[in-house]
């Protein structure tokens, strides 16, 4: 296999110079920050575990409800990392000038395609690595899971990040090959919108009327596992995994292992099909690439953007200039819009869903407690969303003004009007997004105003962290010579900012919750105490949010400012 | 216009740059030349205050680089060897950012976009995004980017790399024009017969040590050496 051996050599290199790279800076630094993340490691694992105890320990139905999170979980995930997947592998593949000079070189085919598969899939495990081990070990840990079960989590870790990236890799060449470099983006979006509009329709016509038609708790909680059910349908490879994992951790052996065998021969026929596809279509559809550069012309007056850029005068130019630019670039380039619908869609459905839950609600016994646990399992699911929006998109930032950064040293701007434009943009966009989701989550659960005050609030603040959290770790560890937003955030800083970001909410969400939960729900807390406690909460929260937001913006600042060129 | 004193700069344990001085006049073409790695890049660099020097003062206009870096930049002008723009813009937008960036009054920067762009031959192109370019139209565009805010000094690192022959020659007219106007033009080149034909005077350049100063005429003179200016440059940077 020609080229083979030259680039297996050549990253191990990169590895090595990357590994004394590392050695050279302070040792202390190194160990501050590799403590950072294993004690946030070790943070989301407590609580995913405190989580999973919380469902586990409901009357007749907990244990159930936990394996439903099972395949909840590898359901969602195994889509989510398809879809992006799709994305990576679209700009790896084709996007990309290493690809330019590996087929310069005498290097087969097959071997560029393989090395720059393994790159993609690379890219998105680490939130796997993040979300999805610690997943499987509380899971492990509540179940009483067997000691080799621990064992088999590499494995799992694996085989889950391989058969979604060799689908989507599957699926990119093909389209490339059949539709057009150019097209692809229009045809995903096509996609999309029609299985959103299909998931809609079945939804609304078999599942929601079978839903809610009788009152009482375990109705409640049972018509939630039948909503769920759809997430086990047997012959989608998220179940596999699921089903795996269920059979091993109560030491079901055998029929563990047939559905990792399942998993894992799906995994093989898929890089078969890689493997024939890349001889046949890699090259063709890479040169068909290399001539798409569009010819379309974008008057510079003209347009949308340009129109709207009046409405900021009251800006300061360089902020104007900034935005109007950041906008086009964005919108500009189909990678990036295109993974941001993505976070979108997920938020329509989950907006949609909820309408069923006031309905359900009245039926039941439904009281205070219900409506804390659902108000703030909302804010969760919102603030955790907006903390993955605000690593994918606003961590990558500066890095992406990449080479491009010189024309900022060399213009009479200062770096602080440069981050300043960066934060301002990013929080007007992420309050706005935050506060609708709020406004719009509340008004479906009809909880009471106090309630949707505390998360108005709290999403406009936990905002404001997150953004300069995203930013000030962007310029911190800045990734200039990488164009591929994907790859800039699988980086160090990348991650500690998604681990920051989630301990950040999972703080600030449970600093409400609490109080709340003694004061109405078990009455170990004075109304005088509660407003205390509720008071103390947001002046720690406000401490936080600035030490968590502005910190690493002036961290940054320096950074920047120190930079060379 | 430009005075290097005592310039320094080294990365690690590599001497990029030792102690350098340097006095560049108004109206003044001067031409750095040396090997690759001798710092020629990097001079320029600490010039347009794109790297902070490790010791030693660089004055842009009277300016401190290290003090009132924000006059000087909006004096200076830097043209990399790279062009590194924003592909997703077009041309014409790339150049009203960069007179956004300057706070340049629109009708100006609007006007003067137009007439660079018809200078370099781009007005058809530059209402098309920056990745469909070639490298030689990337260049034209940093180019008329540098001309844009009409600056008293431009620091540019080898102009010509993928610049077709006409647009070598228009280059070499606006930079010879804008020294005869009264402003300074500090240049590296590799290409010899360029720096020969276009400079005041001309630095050699070797292991970060300036090592020879002066006009061609003095440097052949001093080097001993009659006929072309590539002989001189031989002698006096070749590895004992």
């Amino acid at each position: 296999m020609e080229g083979l051996k030259g680039i297996a050599k050549a990253q191990i290199w990169v590895l090595k110079n990357h590994i004394s790279g590392i050695k050279k800076e302070s040792r202390l630094k190194i160990i501050f920050l590799s403590g950072v993340i294993i004690f946030f490691w070790f943070g989301i694992l407590a609580l995913l575990y405190k989580g999973l105890s919380f469902f586990n320990n409901f009357p007749v139905v907990g244990p159930a409800m936990v394996d439903e999170s099972i395949y909840i979980f590898f359901a969602a995930l195994f889509i989510m990392l398809t879809i992006s997947s799709i994305v990576i592998s679209y700009v790896t593949y084709y996007n990309s000038r290493e690809v330019d000079f590996l087929f310069s070189k005498p290097i087969n085919d097959k071997v560029i395609f393989f090395y720059r598969f393994l790159q993609s899939t690379m890219f998105s495990s680490w939130a796997f690595l993040f979300l999805g081990v610690p997943f499987i070990i509380a899971y492990a840990l509540i179940k009483h899971a067997p000691g080799w079960f621990y064992l088999t989590i590499p494995f799992y870790f694996i085989s889950f990040i391989i058969l979604p990236a060799a689908l989507a890799s599957v699926m990119v060449l093909i389209f490339i090959r059949l539709i057009g470099y150019r097209k692809i983006k229009y045809i995903l979006i096509v996609t999309m919108g029609i299985a959103a509009i299909f998931s809609y329709t079945y939804y609304m016509t078999n599942i929601r009327s079978e839903l809610f038609a009788e009152s009482g708790i375990n109705y409640f909680l049972n018509n939630i596992l039948h909503h769920l059910s759809i997430f086990k349908y047997p012959l989608f490879p998220g179940y596999w995994i699921a089903k795996s994992i269920i059979y091993s951790s109560i030491r079901d052996f055998g029929n563990g292992l047939f559905y990792f065998l399942t998993f894992a021969l799906t995994i093989v026929f898929c890089l078969q099909c890689n493997w024939i596809m890349a001889e046949k279509t890699f090259y063709s559809g890479w040169l068909s690439s290399r001539g798409s550069y569009t010819k379309k012309r974008f008057p510079a007056n003209k347009g949308i953007v340009n129109k709207t850029a009046k409405l900021f005068f009251f800006l300061p130019r360089f902020t104007t200039a900034m935005v109007i630019k950041d906008i086009k670039v964005f919108l500009r380039d189909p990678g990036q819009w295109f993974q941001f619908l993505i976070y979108f869609a997920i938020l329509a459905i989950y907006i949609l869903n909820l309408r069923n839950i006031p309905s359900t609600i009245d039926h039941v016994d439904y009281d205070v407690f219900w409506k804390i646990i659902i108000t703030f399992l909302n804010l969760s699911a919102t603030a955790l969303v907006l903390a993955g929006l605000s690593v994918r998109f606003l961590f990558p930032l500066i890095s992406l003004e990449g080479n491009k950064i010189w024309l900022f040293g060399l213009a009479p701007i200062n770096f602080r009007h440069l981050l300043f434009q960066k934060f301002i943009m990013s929080y007007v966009g992420i309050f706005l997004i935050s506060e609708f989701l709020m406004i719009s989550t509340n008004v479906m659960l009809k909880t009471n105003l106090s309630l949707l005050l505390i998360s108005c609030g709290l999403a406009a603040v936990i905002s404001a962290g997150l953004v300069g959290l995203s930013i000030g770790l962007g310029s911190i560890y800045p990734y200039f010579g990488e164009d591929n937003s994907a790859k800039i955030v699988s980086g160090f800083g990348g991650t500690l900012n998604f681990i920051v970001a989630l301990v950040y909410v999972i703080f600030t969400v449970g600093s409400f919750a609490l109080p709340l939960f003694s004061y109405e729900v078990y009455h170990t807390m004075s109304e005088r105490t509660f407003y205390l406690v509720i008071t103390v909460s947001w002046a720690i929260n406000i401490v936080i949010t600035i030490i968590i937001g502005i910190i690493p913006m002036i961290l940054g600042y320096r950074q920047l400012e120190n930079m060379e060129y | 216009m430009v005075r290097i004193e005592q310039l320094t700069k080294r990365f690690g344990n590599t001497l990029a740059v030792d102690n350098l001085n340097l006095t560049i006049s108004k109206g003044e073409f001067f031409t750095i030349i040396g090997p690759n790695g001798a710092g020629k890049t990097t001079t320029l660099k600490l010039v347009a205050g794109l790297l902070r020097p490790t010791a030693g003062t660089v004055y842009v206009n009277g300016y401190d680089m290290a003090v009132k870096a924000m006059d000087a930049k909006k004096i200076i002008s830097f043209i990399p060897d790279v062009p590194y723009v924003y592909d997703k813009l077009t041309g014409r937008e790339f150049l009203w950012f960069i007179g956004e960036l300057y706070k340049m009054d629109k009708n100006y920067y609007e006007e003067k976009t137009e007439h660079l762009l018809d200078l370099f031959h781009m007005e058809n192109y530059g209402n098309q995004l920056m990745e469909s370019y070639s490298h030689g139209m990337k260049q034209k565009v940093v180019i008329c980017s540098a001309l844009l805010h009409d600056p008293k000094v431009i620091v540019i690192d080898e102009p010509m790399v993928g610049l077709d022959p006409r647009s070598i020659r228009l280059v070499k007219d606006i930079l010879r024009k804008h020294a005869n106007e009264g402003k300074t033009v500090f240049m590296s080149t590799h290409t010899l017969n360029l720096a020969e034909e276009v400079s005041d005077r001309i630095g050699i350049i070797h292991k970060g040590k300036l090592i020879s100063l002066g006009t061609v005429d003095e440097i052949k003179k001093a080097a001993e050496k009659t006929g072309k200016l590539e002989d001189v440059f031989l002698k006096l940077t070749a590895e004992t």
